[in-house]
């Protein structure tokens, strides 16, 4: 003889659906909070980090909701708005600069160097310096997760 | 003068390592000769193509090591830059080093000698333990490049130093 027994919880609805509903709202919410947590740290961290900060950059890392999950720093929206966060995180020669730092003919616009046929040559004085702003967050993410997984939710 | 302290140390340790592994495995160039170890995160004219740049960057030591005690949970970010000549030189370079850093590498400590300071007294004091692999990937800088940067590979890992 077989006996089938089905859990249910107070109000009769299957067990099983209540507790997978349940772990995905935790995760969710676990989730944004590591986002929110790290939207922070990255601000926090180029803050620190940039020789004169005007927030500009550190305001396109934002935290926001994606397909499956939460996500911080649009590639899409860095690479149109905020051009030279890669220069800046991972450092280069300066955009455009051969190795003894010789910019193309070009202009300087607002602190940036424009390429312009009929500029002139121009040498950065230094190349731009690498601020390792994501590597730095990450690593700060990676020994905080279990503490802030571990906290109490409110 | 204060004797060298940790950080240094452990830059000079990977350098160190690097330096013998790339002899030991014989890793070179088109030319055939050996790639170069640079310490630190900014080029400089007399740096050639290939060669591999380390740095310490930060600390991150949020945690305690126990519940009651000052002693930190420390953890150091490393960050490792390969400038190749070519795609192929990147690839082989990256996958290279990742090997040789798995297993981690000694920790020295480093005592400067006034007579002769180009080459320190080293003492081991440690090994060297890769905790987690941040990243490792090409850096894309875009299409507008110098051949420096066209070529770029980025190794980040944090580590932690056992006796």
């Amino acid at each position: 003889m077989k006996i089938r027994v089905a859990i249910r919880e107070k109000t009769g609805k299957s067990f099983r659906v209540e507790e997978r509903r349940r772990v995905e709202e935790a995760s969710e919410l676990d989730c944004e909070r590591l986002a929110r947590e790290c939207e922070k740290i990255i601000g926090e961290t180029i803050t620190a980090k940039a020789k004169k900060s005007t927030g500009y950059l550190a305001s396109f890392f934002y935290a926001e909701k994606i397909p499956y999950g939460w996500g911080v720093g649009r590639i899409e929206e860095l690479d149109s708005k905020a051009k030279y966060w890669a220069h800046q995180n991972w450092g280069s020669e300066g955009i455009g600069a051969n190795w003894a730092h010789t910019l193309p003919k070009g202009h300087w616009v607002n602190g940036r160097w424009v390429e312009d046929k009929s500029g002139y040559f121009a040498v950065p004085k230094t190349p731009i310096p690498a601020m390792n702003y994501i590597e730095s967050t990450l690593a700060t993410m990676d020994a905080i997760i279990p503490q802030i997984l571990s906290e109490k939710r409110i | 003068m204060l004797n060298w302290g940790l950080y240094r140390n452990l830059e000079n340790s990977v350098k160190d390592f690097l330096d013998e592994e790339v002899f030991e495995d014989n890793v070179t160039d088109k030319n055939n000769a050996l790639v170069p170890v640079r310490i630190g995160r900014k080029n400089s004219n007399d740096w050639s193509l290939p060669c591999i740049s380390v740095y310490l960057d930060a600390e991150n030591s949020p945690t305690r090591l126990y519940v009651g005690s000052n002693l930190r949970d420390r953890k150091f970010l490393l960050i490792f830059d390969i400038y190749a000549t070519e795609e192929g030189e990147r690839l082989d370079l990256a996958s290279w080093l990742t090997k040789k850093l798995e297993n981690g590498f000694r920790y020295y400590e480093y005592t400067q000698d006034a007579g002769d300071p180009e080459n320190p007294t080293k003492t081991v004091n440690g090994l060297v333990n890769i905790d987690t692999f941040i990243n490792n990937i090409r850096v894309k800088l875009g299409d507008n490049v110098d051949s420096v940067d066209a070529h770029r590979h980025r190794i980040s890992l944090t580590v932690w130093i056992g006796s």
